[in-house]
């Protein structure tokens, strides 16, 4: 019996290993399938006007960009190239460049407007670099027409793509060391054939130029492909069959999560329609409403009184909704209050209250299958084992989305609860530290503010420029350096 | 059905019905609601008050990201700990 029962075990402890195995060979798939960026950037906590100095952006030969807040892809601000944007020797040319963390292999993504009148584009260089070499996405006029070429380790011929003026598109590189190549998408279209580059180093340096006295142009969000906010074309809540006589109340929306400036579709303004549908003609009438945004964030709610909508005055009607535009990436639903009254100025009583939760748009990979066309015998069955391997070991979309909700599942769970609380809990510590400048403090009945600003002013030591606070703070940052390296050690040696 | 998805389902199955029904939400002696609520309440505030006269000497960012560092690691190497105790309490010693 024992002996039986230890062969289960070792049978199971066999399963298991074996399963372990086959899920840490999966793990690093996974993680291949999403490849890191260079550099993520959305410029909305700079300030107004030259982007050289902030946030590690330099300057090129005093050529620059231009903070501003009034044309944006998302959030408060983006930067811009007007056509009399005036440096001393300059007039329309922008360049600023930015070091990264080098990567080998990458992806980066730059949102684009060419604001135009006349259809003509700017100039426009987008640079990857390391050391020795880089990759170019360029658009320029030729021939009459706003075309893109790749620069690699050759020049392509002018492309053709899908222009738009006026409106904002995302360029996307992926570059790879391994495979000695890049490409490019632009405006959602598809992807370039893989351009020839030789690598030196990994790439570090982001490089954008815009030139061109005709029109302006402006950038913003530079992340990741799956990154950037995708805002939702089209979303009708399954809302339960009413039949409606006379409709004769308001109904009211409260968008649940955060409400930001920058969360509507700066394309395809966020809006809520709702459509009334006449069960017995069939007729649909629709009544659409822009979003205000920003809404005040304390008060999300919105409301609509269809009291007087002359339209329902008769018939039964089911309503159905439409929210167009939405960004899911904070928006987390929307609940709607029907057939509400407001007997007085400070109650609301509403029959009945649907929360409708908002779906998440997620890309999923695809495979890239070779070309078999055109080879010899062999080649050509090696080339169709190879495709043929690679829809075998691909998984599905919907799969891939399953086990990320299975995996963010675990963010639920103890002790991963417990732990992202301190994580956060220590973050907003460090997030609130840096905003203050000074303790107020009370002494006699006097309030007065203890103020560290003579901290920040630069003085010489040894030679250099440095400001005070750099002193004791380098200091304590050695202290607590070595402190964490004791502490590496004595942690590495549990498993020695 | 790819060989992958057939991998995934798997791998959603153990999770459904091995990891997670022994996964608790919250401990016993510290529910998730009232561990939020002591460390979002005046504690966050003292702190940050307190912390902010330092944050002028000392590098808090660092010290913070350092011991979050720690915690992690510690209570992941507990975990691990854990399992392979209960690993071998379940299999005995022979």
């Amino acid at each position: 019996m024992n002996i039986f029962l230890k062969r289960q075990f070792y049978a199971l402890k066999s399963l298991v290993i074996g399963f372990l195995v086959l899920a840490g060979m999966l793990i690093p798939f996974f993680y291949s399938i999403a490849t890191s960026t260079l550099l993520n950037d959305n410029f909305n906590s700079y300030n107004n006007g030259n982007l050289g100095g902030q946030g590690g952006w330099s300057d090129d030969g005093g050529r620059h960009f231009v903070v501003q807040d009034t044309i944006k892809y998302e959030g408060l601000k983006a930067i811009r190239c007007n056509a009399n944007e005036n440096y001393p020797e300059y007039t329309g040319i922008c360049a600023s460049s930015h070091i990264a963390t080098g990567l080998n292999d990458g992806t980066q993504v730059f949102w684009i407007y060419f604001d135009s009148s006349n259809n003509i584009c700017k100039t426009t260089t987008l640079t990857i670099s390391g050391d020795w070499t880089g990759m170019t996405t360029q658009f320029a006029m030729s021939g009459g027409i706003c075309k893109y070429r790749l620069i690699g380790n050759y020049y392509s011929d002018w492309l053709e793509w899908n222009v738009v003026f006026n409106q904002w598109f995302p360029v996307e590189m992926e570059w790879s060391r391994s495979g000695n190549h890049f490409r490019t998408r632009i405006n959602n279209g598809s992807w370039s054939e893989w351009q020839p580059l030789t690598f030196y180093s990994e790439m570090y340096n982001v490089y954008m130029s815009m030139s061109g006295t005709n029109s302006n142009g402006f950038i913003d969000y530079l992340g990741s492909f799956s990154g950037y906010p995708q805002y939702g074309t089209k979303f009708t809540p399954i809302y339960p069959v009413n039949c409606e006589k006379n409709i004769d109340a308001d109904l009211i929306f409260d968008l649940k999560g955060t409400v930001n400036i920058g969360d509507q579709d700066p394309n395809n303004y966020t809006s809520w329609s709702t459509h009334f549908i006449n069960i017995e003609t069939g007729e649909i009438k629709t009544k659409t409403e822009n979003f205000e945004v920003p809404l005040n964030k304390n008060n999300n709610y919105f409301s609509y009184d269809y009291t007087n909508y002359n339209a329902l005055t008769s018939g039964c009607w089911e309503v159905t909704y439409d929210l167009t535009g939405y960004n899911p990436n904070t928006m987390e639903g929307i609940v709607v209050f029907d057939r509400c009254q407001e007997p007085d100025k400070k109650t609301l009583i509403c029959d009945q209250e649907t929360t409708f939760e908002l779906p998440v748009i997620t890309e999923c990979p695809e495979p890239e299958y070779d070309v078999c066309e055109g080879l010899e015998l062999a080649e050509k069955w090696l080339c169709e084992i190879k495709n043929m391997a690679k829809e075998i070991l691909f998984p599905t979309c919907p799969k891939i989305l399953e086990l990320k909700n299975q995996i963010n599942s675990f963010k639920e769970k103890f002790p991963f609860n417990y732990l992202n609380a301190i994580k956060n809990f220590f973050n907003d510590i460090r997030n609130s530290l840096n905003e203050e400048k000074a303790i107020p403090i009370t002494i006699f009945g006097h309030e007065a503010n203890i103020d560290f600003s003579f901290w920040n002013k630069l003085g010489s030591v040894g030679g250099l420029s440095e400001t005070f606070s750099n002193i004791p703070k380098d200091f304590s940052r050695l202290i607590m350096i070595i402190g964490f390296l004791t502490w590496l050690l004595y942690f590495v040696r549990h498993f020695f | 059905m790819s060989l992958a998805d057939l991998l995934i389902t798997l791998i959603i199955w153990v999770l459904q019905n091995i990891i997670f029904p022994i996964l608790p939400q919250n401990i016993p002696a510290l529910s998730m609601d009232t561990f939020n609520d002591i460390l979002g309440g005046t504690l966050k505030h003292n702190l940050i008050w307190g912390l902010a006269g330092l944050n002028q000497f000392i590098d808090l960012d660092l010290a913070f990201i350092l011991i979050n560092t720690i915690i992690l690691a510690e209570i992941i190497f507990w975990g691990i700990k854990a399992g392979m105790f209960l690993w071998k309490s379940i299999r005995g010693s022979g």
